[in-house]
């Protein structure tokens, strides 16, 4: 234990293990550029990436532009003694930006959201990655949770079940005590709930029209289950 | 997301317990479909699978993150070689283009100018040579025509010939 606290901590090895791999790389070897994105590659997929773009598709999409950003301006980086992971951050929420801007899909964050991420970004980012990760996944827990919040507890505990848990549509009809036809109707119900409540406003025209509207331009039918 | 309390406020909401409409049972059919099948286009499975992300975001496989890293060394390098080349034959072009013109200049100085030729040729002069003796008081007009004339035409010929290069 004494030696332990004597000695360099494992952050400092780590960081010092980075710093060679950063010099080796801005000398030209490739290997060194390959190895530091190897390091941090996967955390940036799941924690940066994947929760902002929504779709498997398009984070690996992003990832893919990130590591050829990285790789051609590597020269770029300068090391300032706080390790590579906040620059590679910084470079992987600009790409996720471009993407963001570039398409209309809705999804949790919008360009802004990220703009002022970015904008933090000097600031915020903690040097550790493990923990840089652990705030990213609150901070996207958080958002799914403040979005649940402006529904009806039902429609949240049918998306939850459901999207969020990955329990089957029998189950989950179950567990809300109705027939599965019934809970289809549920959860179409809850996500265009959900949509309603996560478009801007005066931008309601991707949401299905109104339901009391839908009521009236179409007859009740006669197989529809007990919503 | 924009801040619940900056929005207006929300219309009434339907009545959850309604019977469900021709349509929203379509619909709903279309979103169990597209759940379980995802490669059948749907906005609100689409919706669904990035909640899902955010909430639990699923790793990329070993093999698919190296087979990025590598693309993106790969490109880079095949990228750098291009622009080699690119600068290679700039570089070549422009050592030609000052192998040629330095060429020309060391040849066009070598070359002996035309006057050269000129100088060796007849030029203009006195016809007083042709005539040794003092002229008559009056005759022989013609004949010191004559000599002018057949003077000249010699001269010419001899021009001529030197030109040809045959002299």
């Amino acid at each position: 234990m004494l030696r332990r606290v004597a000695g360099p901590s494992d952050s400092d090895e780590q960081l010092e293990r980075e710093r060679r791999l950063v010099e080796r790389a801005h000398a030209g070897d490739r290997s060194a550029v390959g190895e530091l994105l190897a390091k941090h590659g996967p955390a940036l997929y799941r924690s940066v990436l994947l929760p902002r773009l929504g779709s498997e598709a398009a984070a690996r999409d992003a990832l893919s532009e990130v590591y050829e950003r990285v790789v051609e301006r590597f020269d770029r980086f300068t090391w300032q003694n706080v390790g590579f992971w906040p620059w590679l951050r910084t470079v992987a929420l600009r790409v996720a930006l471009d993407q963001l801007r570039a398409r209309k899909r809705l999804v949790f964050w919008d360009a802004e959201d990220v703009a002022r991420e970015m904008d933090a970004t000097q600031t915020v980012t903690p040097i550790d990655q493990k923990l840089s990760e652990h705030r990213d996944r609150q901070a996207a827990r958080a958002r799914v949770e403040e979005a649940l919040s402006r529904i009806r507890p039902r429609y949240a505990r049918a998306i939850r079940l459901r999207v969020l848990e990955e329990r089957s549509r029998e189950e989950v009809a179950r567990e809300l005590e109705v027939s599965p036809a019934t809970f289809d109707v549920v959860l179409h119900r809850a996500m265009q709930s959900l949509r309603k409540s996560l478009d801007p406003p005066g931008d309601q025209s991707k949401a299905a029209p109104h339901r009391e509207h839908a009521v009236q331009d179409a007859p009740p039918s006669s197989e529809a289950p007990d919503v | 997301m924009s801040d619940p309390r900056d929005r207006p406020e929300d219309p009434p909401q339907p009545d959850p317990d309604a019977p469900a409409t021709d349509e929203e049972l379509a619909e709903s059919a279309k979103l169990r479909e597209a759940l379980e099948d995802p490669r059948r286009p749907n906005d609100d499975a689409e919706l669904a699978r990035a909640m899902s992300s955010a909430w639990s975001p699923r790793d990329l496989t070993a093999e698919a993150h190296r087979s990025l890293v590598e693309q993106a060394l790969l490109h880079h390098d095949a990228r750098r070689r291009r622009q080699r080349v690119i600068r290679l034959s700039f570089g070549a072009s422009a050592v030609l283009a000052l192998a040629a013109a330095v060429l020309l200049y060391v040849r066009s100085d070598r070359q002996p100018p035309e006057t050269v030729h000129v100088t060796a040729m007849a030029v203009s002069r006195s016809t007083q040579a042709l005539f040794q003796d003092p002229f008559a008081p009056s005759g022989g007009e013609s004949a010191r025509i004559d000599r002018i004339a057949m003077a000249r035409a010699a001269d010419l010929r001899d021009n001529e010939f030197a030109k040809w290069g045959v002299r």
